[in-house]
């Protein structure tokens, strides 16, 4: 019982903040990478 | 040809995608307007639902409007005014959503020009009611100079002089638009702290705490937004300097607001208190306890704050990306929290009730396809904006000219 309730916590937490945090990080990464490509626009 | 627009150029695309979402939108308002409130899971019991959050959630995210101007314009901190601008318009877009779930949630939408008429000065709902008015007209006087340099509108002579002459206002506007945001942005924390009939809001320091979190959350989005745009569109609005600058900033305040939070449930609960210490709790273990831990303590917090600060000296703006977008999903889930915990806890009652009145609230589908069209809204209003208004051209690859003499990129 006790391991069930430990499986669903950490399942609700990937659910609930792993998942929608995934695509942040993953745009954040593309949005660094082309900022740092394109320093010469810079004024 | 419309089809084919649509698929060769993705910003049309993009276009057509928030079309049909507020095509929904409007459907859903289309019920609400026809049939009442009876359409949605509101009561009378949970009078304030989804359309508080979005509502709450625009306004605190379009703060960094009146925080940037104020810094700009008045500190004489001329590099912000290229973020300023983004802000502004943000802002802008901002409270014309509110105003948007305001005609949705008022019940009789036909009414809503009742609060300016008839005065009730004891409201705090009618302070919020008159700042967020004259606001949204400081507002429209700041983006009035962007709109009218659009090429079409060159023509009429009189009406781009009239524009610049409002820009050069521009530093009487901030002092209005500070003195007007510093009232109703406080005066929303207010209206949530003086209801004694709902323990988990009753607190003197709800306007404190709203007016702190929405600097930090309108701050970071203004960065998060101005980053998008810049990625998307392959040009510069705001040098990365002065991007690190305001993350920094907005970390800072978080710090503060976290500082403030955390004094304000330890010393605040001290002890047992009837009705807030089951709201603590339920906030803090219950339902509500992974994205109160999650997204508005841990992620939107703690984590957001310490990224938003070491991106500048990091030179990260990965970790300036994530750090925005953390602190303003954190100021969302907050809204989220403090509005869906008040109206699902029981109703304080004096004497204590055997069977306290309590019910359950989610938001339906008409809720949410309008909250979705109202955010769609906005969204294509943004897009729109970035796209064709001359203030937001910024440095452009290529050969392609930048920015107007009105519109630098350094001031």
């Amino acid at each position: 019982m006790e391991f069930n309730h430990l499986i669903g916590n950490i399942a609700s937490i990937l659910l609930y903040v792993g998942l929608p945090f995934l695509p942040m990080l993953l745009v954040a990464i593309q949005v660094g990478r082309w900022h740092d490509a394109n320093r010469h626009l810079e004024p | 040809m419309v089809l084919r627009t649509i698929r060769d150029n993705p910003f049309w695309a993009w276009v057509a995608f928030l079309a049909v979402v507020i095509a929904l939108g409007l459907f859903a308002a289309l019920q609400v307007f026809t049939r009442g409130l009876v359409a949605t899971n509101l009561s009378d019991l949970a009078p304030w639902g989804l359309w508080i959050v979005v509502d709450l959630s625009t306004i605190a995210l379009s703060a960094g409007a009146f925080s940037l101007s104020a810094l700009a314009h008045l500190l004489g901190r001329d590099e912000l005014k290229p973020i300023a601008r983004v802000a502004v318009f943000i802002g802008l877009l901002g409270y014309g959503g509110a105003m948007l779930c305001l005609l949705l949630d008022i019940g009789r939408p036909e009414r809503f020009w009742h609060g300016w008429v008839y005065w009730n000065v004891h409201s705090m709902l009618w302070e919020v009611t008159m700042c967020i008015t004259f606001y949204f007209a400081v507002l429209l006087l700041e983006v009035f100079p962007m709109v009218v340099d659009l090429p079409f509108l060159a023509r009429f002579r009189w009406l781009n002089r009239f524009g610049h002459r409002i820009h050069h206002l521009a530093p009487l506007l901030a002092v209005a638009g500070m003195g007007l945001s510093l009232l109703h942005q406080s005066s929303l924390g207010g209206t949530y702290g003086v209801v004694a009939g709902r323990a988990s809001l009753f607190r003197a320091t709800m306007p404190l705490l709203f007016i702190v979190s929405a600097v930090a959350g309108g701050m970071a989005f203004s960065v998060q937004m101005t980053l998008i745009v810049q990625w998307l569109g392959r040009r510069i609005l705001v040098p990365r300097q002065i991007l690190f600058q305001v993350g920094q900033i907005a970390g800072a305040v978080l710090l503060v607001y976290l500082y403030m939070r955390f004094w304000d449930s330890t010393a605040g609960s001290y002890g047992y208190v009837p009705g807030r210490s089951e709201a603590d709790t339920a906030l803090t273990t219950g339902a509500f306890g992974l994205v109160f831990w999650g997204w508005e303590i841990i992620l939107g917090g703690v984590v957001a704050a310490v990224l938003l600060i070491a991106a500048r000296i990091r030179q990260s703006i990965a970790m300036l990306m994530i750090g925005a977008a953390l602190t303003v999903a954190g100021i969302i889930a907050n809204r989220w929290n403090t509005t869906m915990l008040a109206f699902t806890q029981p109703l304080a009652t004096n004497p204590a009730l055997t069977d306290p009145v309590v019910t359950r609230y989610f938001p339906n589908w008409i809720e949410w396809a309008a909250a979705l069209g109202i955010v769609a809204t906005l969204t294509l209003l943004f897009s729109l904006g970035m796209h064709f208004l001359p203030a937001f051209r910024g440095g452009a690859p290529a050969g392609q000219e930048a920015g107007g003499d009105s519109w630098s990129l350094t001031t």
